[in-house]
């Protein structure tokens, strides 16, 4: 067992799946000799060579269209976009071709390729690089969409999504690189992908989070806990396909919903998790299925404190729940 | 590098013979004045940024020639597509060190309001300097659209389109210069080869035989200048104007310089720039070399240095000052310019952002740390 | 002032560094700018600059310690007005801030313009009867809104102050829009019954909840509000949830309160604080009077009973609604005078109630329908052609409202005979159940409670309770022949509540526009 912050695991999980198969490929932008910008590939191309690891133009629809051809000859490409703000020329690449590669050659071609990269808000990175744009992503069919949140399910989820048949996108919550430190086994290991974690065990709210959102709901719950409120912390971990079973047991459990993204409201991953339980268990519901998300604003620089929903907003919430 | 020539007006001691910069003295002195305060300027947000008194900064050291070489040969009408290493073009053209250093601290006065990270400037006047995003390349098509209109409403404007050796491998450098070279875009694509882009040297991130090769493949010529000489780069890009400006289309002008310092004040080049490398371009540095120009003509002594750059450390200490001793933008700027109208789902957010600062308190982490 | 200077974050999201080496001494003094310690991160090794000019006073790390990003590493003394000022944290109001609300941290509860009369959209703020600041009571009038169907006064939901006036006189606002912010409105109720197509569920506010919910009244044309969980538990326990009461905001059911109800325990919800007015009199059967006594049964169908299924029954939760009109009974004064001493020759006491009560019989002889009850167990309301009046009553074991049969058929004196007898025998407790049910209209004294105006509360099942307020003298308009004169009057105000699923406002309106007839010339009350 290592102590590793969450970056560290990545790191170690990187390591690990690219000794355990020699087709596991990692490249992008400034992730070879420098290691990466937040240094998630520290030390892999001095390990595996230029060959395995190594630097693209500065290119992201480049790095994830070469990351299909590879996939599609039996390579195992993990491609890293260094900020989720710059996936977006890769957008096409990922959405149009990616996805559906599977389904439009009745299998005769598939991409099981990974696509990490940092994503959300918390080291003051304004508009571009802070982004969660993780919704665009659950909306395409053929896609996996993966947060991690611990250093544990951090390497686990890496390396699951590595060895996944079909294409994943690996969001990292950047704003717990270094502010999160856990076991992890040093051993190859994976988490399997479409689970959740309990993160607390509670009996009056449920609140459903992921990526850096777990500390925050946590804090919350801890404040609501010193209330006399019980909270049930949800981890979702695998937006998509996602667990919906548990989500709609924890639901159900407790009749008091809340979910927690940074992304805004409008259209932002919460509205699926509501949308579900309204379906499926809306008679077990004790008030309103409710959200806590950041605006349906551009994310600022100097405000990003008042944008990101932190413990005080994500408890006033769980308190009005309770209250209703 | 290239199969092109490399233009020089002055030699590497800056001697320029009998050269005409078409400037006056006391515009070659302002050109020279400029290039300090840039650097009085990048030296200040460095030290500003370790301190912890900005969140972030991008040296500009070594590129001052570039830059306001190239920002002489602009009227202010002419647009400024920046990259987020181009201090000196606003710098030359009169905007406020105040100004800058507001968006620098993220304060209530600076014009974008404190959303967006420090250097990602943005002015309309003295000249229009596009808003900057952090996306490579994505400003790219844009100014072939600003020249584009500027050709459709018949003025003879121009867009000076900036990007480093990184920006063309972006998708929006292909967009770009295509679409200019079938437009003829009144545009003039500068990139500044510095020489790395993070960590990646140029002969990782092309096989082209340098960059100014590349418009061929666009049909728009281009040409190779030496970016430390200020003289040589005002030459390249007058001319670039002028082209422009006759309809004549774009061009791409390949300015070879070096980034001195990292990518950000978040890298350390250290790891990755080989240490003669930096010291080669030291001797080479445009400031001196310029100094030497000048001191030709008459214009430069022993002192002048020393006594302009003091000069400029005090104005930029002053901005600075000012900038940090105002407040912070108010709460209900998150919520206002996303539309030209306020929605009402916007404002209801707004209020209940309001209503919850008022009964729970502010949100902690105002300093920087991630809140927790 | 010290400067305690915070290790930042050097690069993207780093967490903590380690002390390479101090390159000033404690004690030192340093310019701005001047490096003063050396700092590696796993991203670089970088030089700390002092923020301003002045003296290092305090090292507090040591080289090859690693601290945390924020954490203090160094105090330095700036040198006399050096020191740039540290921003002030973004002020939570700047100029164009929405409107900030009260100054106190209390939720303030907006409340919202219900729809008065069946499907009104929209009211004139006529006038603002409480100042902004002021105090106001539960139920007290706040402002008097004039409707196509009616003028009428709006209560406070709640006791507290109303802080800001969000519309002014004169002004058309539309239902279901903000009119007042009431702060401070703790204990009590949630904000007055909301327009009646607006979402089942109340949208969920960031307002604080209200702390100790009690059963509201519900909107005219509102469904049944219950969560989720609670229309599952009903089914399965086959409760008729039309007959829970709601505890929780607006008057939503709440799971526990069918839980509650099936259990057979009253309703967890409190009522509303009742004024001393109220008293739930079950209808009780018709007096055994061999008289033909007129009545008309209305089927309590169609529109007036869609409305009425979303009632509670149980409990009275009828939706009110307030017509006040004040009264110059100046010359109604005088007439008692003189049928006081005419009443003491017969040792009989003549208060104003029995003129009251004679002009209110006449009144509904002409307003049948708001002259009797709801008949729950035939989906019928009863409009009567008699007038049964309950007259509230204080009594030292409580409030009660013995019922004065057939008023319209007496005169004044014979009123006030019986009255007295009524008086003596409740206070002594001798008023047998009979006389104590069976109103079709209530009147109760709000003189004592002081204000001159409320909104009382009905008399379930009644159709309506006419409130009456203290005698005051006030100056008042006389016309005369040689133009209007300002004069000494005397004054007093009525309060005429409706249940509005039985009855219009308008007919309210009407019927209380003719008691002011009549009592301000009481001559007519002899016709």
């Amino acid at each position: 067992m290592a102590n590793l912050t969450l970056l560290q695991a990545v790191n170690d999980g990187l390591k690990t799946a690219m000794r355990d198969d020699e087709t596991v490929l990692v490249f992008g932008e400034d992730v070879g000799p420098k290691g990466g910008v937040f240094l998630a590939t520290e030390g892999l191309t001095a390990e595996f060579g230029e060959e395995r690891c190594f630097d693209t133009p500065l290119s992201e629809d480049g790095i994830v269209g070469t990351a299909i051809g590879m996939a599609m000859y039996g390579l195992k490409p993990v491609a890293e976009i260094q900020f989720q703000d710059f996936i977006f020329p890769a957008f096409d690449q990922i959405v149009s071709e990616a996805a559906k590669l599977r389904y439009r050659s009745g299998g005769q071609y598939t991409a099981p390729l990974v696509i990490r990269t940092p994503y959300g808000g918390g080291i003051r990175g304004g508009l571009y690089h802070s982004q969660s744009g993780e919704a665009y992503f659950c909306h395409t069919p053929g896609l996996k969409v993966v947060i991690p949140s611990t250093p544990h399910d951090a390497k686990g989820l890496l390396i699951a999504s590595i060895q996944d048949p079909d294409p994943v996108l690996f969001l990292e919550p950047k704003a717990l690189y270094r502010t999160v430190k856990g076991e992890v086994p040093e051993e190859s290991y994976t988490v399997d992908l479409s689970t959740t974690r309990k993160v607390r065990e509670g009996d009056d709210v449920t609140v459903f989070c992921y990526g850096a959102m777990v500390p925050v709901c946590t804090e919350a719950a801890e404040h609501a806990a010193e209330a006399g409120i019980s909270v049930e912390v949800i981890d979702l971990r695998t937006l998509y396909p996602l667990d919906e079973e548990s989500v709609l047991e924890a639901a159900r459990k407790t009749g008091r919903v809340v979910t927690v993204h940074e992304a805004p409201r409008f259209c932002g991953y919460a509205a699926e998790i509501s949308a579900i339980i309204a379906e499926r268990v809306i008679e077990y519901m004790e008030a309103p299925v409710t959200r806590v998300t950041g605006f349906d604003t551009p994310f600022p620089n100097t405000l990003e404190h008042n944008y990101l929903p932190d413990h005080r907003r994500v408890l006033d919430a769980i308190e009005r729940v309770h209250a209703f | 590098m290239s199969a092109y020539e490399m233009l020089q007006v002055m030699d590497a001691d800056g001697a320029a013979g009998d050269h005409d910069p078409g400037l006056s003295d006391a515009e070659l002195q302002y050109c020279y004045r400029t290039m300090l305060l840039v650097r009085a300027f990048d030296d200040t947000a460095m030290k500003l940024q370790r301190s912890g008194r900005v969140g972030f900064s991008i040296p500009n050291r070594g590129i001052e020639a570039t830059q306001v070489g190239a920002a002489s040969a602009l009227r202010k009408t002419d647009w400024i597509f920046p990259s987020y290493r181009d201090f000196g073009m606003p710098l030359y053209h009169g905007v406020a060190l105040v100004e800058m250093m507001n968006n620098m601290f993220g304060n209530s006065l600076d014009g974008s309001k404190g959303r967006q990270m420090a250097v990602h400037f943005s002015f309309k006047e003295p000249i229009h300097f596009l808003s900057i995003s952090s996306p490579i390349g994505t400003h790219i098509p844009q100014g072939v659209g600003v020249a584009h209109a500027m050709k459709m409403k018949g003025e003879d404007s121009v867009a000076l389109i900036s990007f480093g050796d990184g920006g063309t491998s972006s998708i929006g450098f292909h967009s770009g210069l295509n679409f200019a070279g079938v437009w003829k875009s009144p545009a003039v694509f500068l990139c500044q080869n510095n020489g790395y882009a993070i960590s990646m040297p140029t002969e990782k991130q092309t096989a082209s035989d340098g960059f100014a090769v590349k418009g061929e493949a666009y049909g728009v010529p281009g040409v190779v200048v030496d970016g430390n000489d200020l003289l040589a780069m005002r030459q390249v890009t007058v001319e670039a104007v002028a082209r422009a400006r006759a309809g004549d289309g774009p061009t791409l002008i390949e300015a070879v310089t070096f980034r001195m310092g990292g990518h950000s004040t978040s890298d350390d080049p250290t790891r990755y720039v080989p240490k003669e490398l930096v010291e080669e371009w030291e001797k080479k540095d445009p400031v001196p070399r310029f100094e030497a120009f000048l001191a030709s003509r008459g214009l430069w002594k022993e002192g002048d240095h020393e006594a302009i750059y003091a000069e400029c450390m005090s104005e930029v200490k002053e901005a600075a000052d000012a900038a940090q001793a105002t407040p912070g933008p108010g709460l209900e700027t998150i919520f206002s310019d996303v539309y030209a109208e306020v929605p009402d789902h916007i404002r209801a957010q707004g209020e209940a952002a309001f209503d919850l600062m008022r009964r729970k308190g502010d949100a902690a982490g105002g300093g920087g740390e991630f809140p927790l | 002032m010290t400067i305690e200077f915070m290790l930042p974050d050097i690069g993207e999201g780093t967490a903590e560094g380690e002390i390479v080496q101090w390159l000033v001494a404690a004690g030192d003094a340093v310019e701005e700018h001047q490096p003063v310690v050396e700092v590696m991160t796993d991203k670089a090794t970088v030089e700390i600059p002092a923020p301003a000019a002045g003296v290092v006073t305090q090292l507090l790390a040591e080289a090859g310690d690693t601290v945390a990003v924020g954490s203090v590493i160094f105090h330095l003394e700036p040198a006399g007005g050096a020191a740039p000022t540290a921003a002030p944290a973004p002020a939570p109001a700047a100029a164009s801030a929405p409107d900030p609300g009260p100054a106190d941290d209390e939720a303030v509860l907006e409340f919202r313009l219900p729809d008065i009369g069946e499907g009104t959209a929209e009211g004139e703020i006529v006038r603002w009867i409480v100042e902004e600041g002021a105090e106001v009571a539960e139920h007290e009038a706040v402002v008097e809104v004039m409707t196509d169907k009616a003028t009428v006064e709006i209560p406070a939901p709640a006791a507290g102050i109303l802080v800001k006036q969000l519309a002014a006189a004169g002004e058309t606002v539309a239902v279901g829009s903000v009119i007042f912010h009431l702060a401070g409105a703790g204990a009590a109720a949630e904000a007055a019954p909301s327009p009646p197509e607006a979402a089942p569920v109340p949208a969920l506010s960031e307002a604080a909840p209200a702390p100790a919910p009690a059963a509201t009244p519900r909107a005219p044309g509102a469904r049944v509000l219950a969560v989720p969980s609670a229309r599952r538990v009903a089914r399965e326990l086959g409760v008729d949830l039309a007959l829970v009461a709601g505890s929780g905001q607006n008057g939503i059911i709440r799971r526990a309160d069918v839980e509650a109800h099936a259990a057979g325990a009253p309703s967890a919800a409190p009522v509303a604080v009742p004024t001393p007015q109220t008293v739930p009199t079950p209808a009780a059967a018709a007096p055994s009077d061999s008289r033909q006594r007129a009545e008309t049964r209305v089927p309590f169908r169609g529109m007036r009973r869609k409305i009425a299924e979303a009632m509670v029954r149980s409990k009275f939760t009828a939706p009110h609604f307030t017509v006040v009109e004040e009264v110059d009974v100046t010359d109604l004064v005088r007439i008692r005078t003189q049928a006081k001493a005419i009443g003491e020759m017969d040792g009989v006491k003549v208060t104003y109630l029995p003129f009251i009560m004679k002009a209110v019989a006449l009144c509904l002889e002409r307003f049948p329908m708001l002259n009797g009850r709801l008949d729950e167990a035939t989906e019928e309301i009863i409009q009567c052609g008699y007038a049964d009046l309950g007259i509230a009553t204080d009594t030292p074991n409580g409030l009660v409202v013995p019922v004065i049969r057939d008023v319209g058929t007496k005169s004044v004196m014979q009123l006030a005979k019986e009255l007295g007898a009524l008086a003596e025998r409740t206070r002594e407790g001798k008023v047998s159940r009979e006389e104590l049910a069976g109103s079709t209209f209530t009147i109760t004294n709000a003189g004592n409670l002081g204000g001159i105006l409320a909104t009382p509360i009905i008399n379930y099942p009644d159709i309506a309770i006419l409130g009456v307020h203290r005698l005051r003298k006030a100056p008042g308009v006389v016309e005369g022949p040689d133009g209007d004169r300002i004069e000494v009057r005397q004054f007093m105000n009525f309060s005429l509540s409706v249940d509005h699923r039985l009855a219009d406002g308008a007919d309210g309106a009407r019927m209380l526009a003719y008691l002011r007839t009549l009592l301000e010339n009481p001559g007519l009350l002899a016709l």
